[in-house]
């Protein structure tokens, strides 16, 4: 028995060993290594970071996979739910859809050079690959040292994933006076619109989701009564409320569609004085097969695959007058790169909603022909991407500005108002959606932008 | 560092397990115990390297003052060791700075030491190196148990290498990385999205949550730590005995957390006195323990609310004792694990404001319920089964089914082969928790320690 005990033994040992030195010698490319430092030594940092990257370069096998993706379904069991129930709930924190930026890989267009024009149709037609280093979505909104900030819940109800933002009324306080303070720094010469829209869990869900501190009209009168006058304020909410039985949200992705924009921009333009072009001007294409971020978020999980089989369809309007966009790295704007308003998107490409504007990037430049315009900044997050171009109608000049990709650790610097006085800009539009009204890193970068 | 964690269970445990029965003599052997011990410490935390070596050696050179029986020295060397804990868990109170790894445990081994000297029923490490060795050994330092240098003193220097023993203790410590990973881990996960919930039902289904997790994660740490002593040849001390089997309060203290409740009655309660000093100086050494294990855990004011709990309930209990043996178990069980339950509620909330409001939402304050608490009980289904049934006497009672089955057939050829039969099983069972520990950790970070901060 002795010898048993032994070998089995022997056994145990030389499976974590085997598994430890065939671990080191597949470990995963891409996981970043720690870099070694004094300080880091002695503070206990630097092994830290080494068994973190360790655990993120650990080889995942598929069979590991799948069986982490059986054990979400055990521990999120979902056998006693009725096939239109709420059949998953999991928290919403700084990793869930990233609040507001796309989980899926950046993979809008590569760099080119700067004469290529994009007019729409060549954007939309002729591919463009994608980049290797250009910033584009952030990939975590969580920066080093960030604390993660629970911001709801995401659940999944039939075949919907949706995000349930929880009010916090000081952080709305906050988002109020942040949206007030843009507005008194650019001055009275500047009109400052405040657009925070509802997502799709306002409208498609059970009520207790979208009421109490669910409420997503709640949030946003409540925003909108606690900004100063100096900024009009857009009701989105009621156009948007008026059209759930169209298709204005995504199903598997936590964002609006064209069309639910679009109803945005009705509102938008009875605050600002323009004609909202009707929709028949426009013409269409379409994406489908797309399988957005609500999806990858909740990927590990079994109930999600009723996502992955049944995909959304993007339906997209392009711009009926002429457009050349870039993006630029920086406000300096000294480097810049071409984009479509909206981009092709090949069937690699599963974030499809990169389509709008390629996606995130810290500054966008839509000009148009349309002569004697006004120019406008679109303050934004993704939500952003798809109200963009039905601005084109309008403005000659749209400046689409991400606040995550300035004024923070590794990123460039952007004064506002500096920028809005170079560019002779004439509206400031600030558009969010619920997560964001909450979130504190969001409004400290919006914050920092005048500051 | 952390045992559920794939660097440690990958890289550093097979490397120092194979270094050490590498290395033949038993002194070879306790040099690469306590290298490793070392380098798990500065691991994690190689600031606080200096403060453990440090006090490691002061204890050592004191203990042979305290022999000569100086009540000066006695009081010198645990005041001393009293003094590091205070001042740091004061510290880490009201200050930025962080808790040394594991301070609660090797300092209270140490005063154990020291007291356990003085009495004479042990003596004084020869070299200091015995004294490193008990002190920072990696299997205990984190989580303990408690373990007192009397009861290993003889293993440090002698203690042979028993491949069955070596085997159970690697059974030991997957069963018990499972029961963190696998159980606690999920159980922590649910009991945080419920504490967001504003409603009644959900305060009750996270203090049941929170309940299981504790349980599971001091007492699958523990298994870890007394599954690697094994391997190394150390009989540590248990320190859980299914404890929400109990019914009586009274009953879960001897089964809960057991190394500290008896560290608490051997050098506090009993030298104050015990209840060998009439009535009210046994309450008085009552109040004095209940609130010192309060505080051990912590010096926010929840803690010592949570000791004090306990010590009204004990004495309570002590009144009703006889009247209380004429109810069925079952409510007894239920009615003690109620108390635990709100026990663990005080446990959990060391901001005082979150505290009333967990209550006040607990006892009728707001909506009950809503269908978003019914959806996470339903997620929650097999992880509550899981945890019930982890909890109750059912894993003892088939973990012996085995044993049983083997005594009968002692006598009969078949012996050593369902022997045999029974130590594959045993691997093809741990084998199996390490995979789904390993899917686990890959698939989510492991939480870390709530323990590892006391």
């Amino acid at each position: 028995m002795k010898k048993v005990y032994t070998l089995l033994s022997v056994l145990f040992v030389l499976l974590l060993l085997t598994v430890g030195i065939v671990s080191l010698f597949s470990l995963d490319g891409t996981a970043q290594k720690p870099k070694l430092s004094f300080s880091g030594l002695v503070d206990g940092s630097y092994a830290a970071e080494q068994r973190a990257y360790y655990a993120e370069a650990f080889p995942q096998s598929e069979s590991l996979k799948n069986m982490n993706t059986r054990l979400n379904g055990f521990y999120k069991f979902s056998g006693l739910s009725g096939e239109n129930d709420v059949s998953l709930i999991i928290d919403a924190n700084g990793n869930a859809a990233d609040h507001g930026a796309s989980l899926d890989n950046p993979q809008p267009t590569k760099p080119q050079s700067s004469e290529a024009s994009s007019t729409p149709s060549s954007s939309v037609e002729n591919p463009t690959e994608p980049p290797s280093t250009e910033p584009t979505q952030p990939s975590s909104y969580v920066e080093d040292g960030a604390v993660v900030e629970n911001l709801g819940a995401a659940l999944l109800i039939g075949n919907r994933a949706v995000e349930v933002p929880y009010a916090d009324y000081d952080s709305l306080d906050d988002y109020s006076a942040a949206v007030t303070g843009i507005a008194s720094a650019l001055g009275s010469s500047v009109r400052t619109f405040s657009i925070a829209v509802p997502n799709g869990a306002e409208f498609y869900t059970t009520e207790e989701y979208h009421s109490g501190v669910s409420s997503q009209v709640n949030m946003i009168d409540y925003v909108y009564d606690k900004m100063g006058s100096n900024v009009k304020t857009v009701d989105a909410y009621t156009k948007l409320a008026a059209h759930i039985d169209e298709y204005i949200y995504f199903r598997t992705d936590h964002h609006w569609t064209q069309l639910g924009a679009y109803y945005a921009y009705t509102a938008f333009c009875e605050e600002a004085g323009f004609k909202a072009e009707p929709l028949s001007k426009f013409e269409t294409g379409e994406y489908s097969n797309f399988v957005g971020s609500m999806y990858n978020f909740l990927a590990d999980y079994p109930q999600a695959q009723i996502l992955r089989n049944d995909p959304d369809t993007i339906c997209y309007y392009k711009p009926f007058v002429e457009t050349k966009t870039r993006y630029y790295p920086d406000a300096t704007l000294n480097e810049e790169y071409p984009i479509g308003v909206i981009s092709y998107v090949g069937d690699d490409v599963s974030n499809k909603y990169l389509c709008f504007l390629g996606g995130d990037h810290p500054v966008t430049i839509i000009r148009t022909d349309v002569t004697d315009g006004p120019v406008c900044i679109l303050l934004k997050e993704s939500y952003g991407n798809a109200f963009a171009p039905w601005l084109t109608s309008h403005y000659s000049k749209i400046i689409v500005i991400d606040p995550r990709e300035f004024n923070r650790d590794g990123k460039p610097s952007l004064d506002l108002v500096a920028f809005a006085k170079e560019q002779g800009v004439n509206d400031c539009i600030i558009l969010n959606y619920p997560m964001m009204l909450s979130s504190d890193s969001y409004i400290e970068w919006l914050n920092r932008l005048v500051k | 560092m952390e045992f559920s964690n794939l660097f440690f269970l990958y890289i550093f445990l097979p490397l120092t397990i194979a270094v050490y029965f590498l290395v033949p003599q038993m002194r070879g052997k306790n040099y690469v115990l306590i290298a490793a011990s070392l380098i798990f410490y500065a691991m994690g935390q190689p600031y606080y390297l200096p403060l453990l070596l440090l006090t490691a050696y002061a204890n050592y050179a004191l203990a042979f003052r305290v022999q000569s029986g100086s009540r000066a020295m006695l009081a010198a060397a645990v005041g001393g060791n009293l003094a590091i804990l205070c001042l740091f868990k004061l510290l880490g109170q009201f200050t930025s700075v962080v808790l040394p790894i594991g301070i609660s445990f090797y300092t209270f081994q140490l005063i154990s030491y020291q007291v356990d000297i003085y009495r004479g029923t042990t003596r004084p490490a020869k070299y200091f190196s015995k004294l490193l060795l008990y002190v920072s050994m990696f299997p205990k330092m984190v989580m303990g148990p408690i373990v007192r240098y009397e009861q290993i003193e003889k293993q440090l220097d002698r203690r042979r290498t028993n491949p069955k023993a070596v085997f159970e203790g690697a059974v030991r410590f997957v069963v018990g990385l499972a029961k963190k990973v696998l159980i606690a881990d999920y159980a922590y996960g649910v009991y945080d999205q419920l504490s967001k919930q504003a409603f009644g039902g959900a305060a009750w289904l996270g203090a049941l949550m929170f309940m299981f997790y504790i349980y599971f994660e001091f007492s699958g740490c523990t298994d870890m730590a007394i599954g690697l002593g094994r391997i190394f040849g150390f009989r540590y001390a248990e320190n859980f005995d299914i404890p929400y089997a109990s019914s009586s309060i009274t009953e879960f203290w001897r089964r809960w957390h057991i190394t500290l409740g008896s560290f608490f009655r051997d050098y506090v309660y009993i030298p104050l006195g015990g209840n060998r000093k009439g009535k009210a100086r046994q309450i008085l050494n009552l109040l004095i323990v209940w609130a010192l294990t309060g505080l051990w855990h912590g010096t926010s004011l929840n803690f010592l609310l949570w000791g004090l709990y306990f010590f009204v309930l004990l004495a309570i209990e002590k009144q009703l004792v006889q009247k209380l043996e004429r109810v069925p178990f079952v409510v007894r069980n239920l009615v003690t694990m109620f108390f635990v339950l709100i026990g663990w509620v005080l446990f959990a909330h060391e901001d005082m404001a979150e505290l009333g409001n967990t209550f006040a939402m607990m006892f009728g304050k707001g909506a009950f319920w809503s269908s978003s608490v019914t959806v996470i009980l339903k997620n929650s289904v097999p992880l509550l089964l899981l945890c019930l049934l982890g909890s109750s006497v059912l894993p003892r009672w088939f973990a012996s089914l085995w044993s049983i089955l083997l005594v009968r057939q002692k006598k009969q050829a078949r012996f050593s082969l369902l022997q045999t039969l029974h130590a594959v099983s045993l691997f093809l069972f741990a084998a199996l928790l390490l995979y789904l520990c390993t899917a686990s950790l890959v698939g989510a970070s492991s939480k870390p320690s709530l323990y590892a901060s006391f």
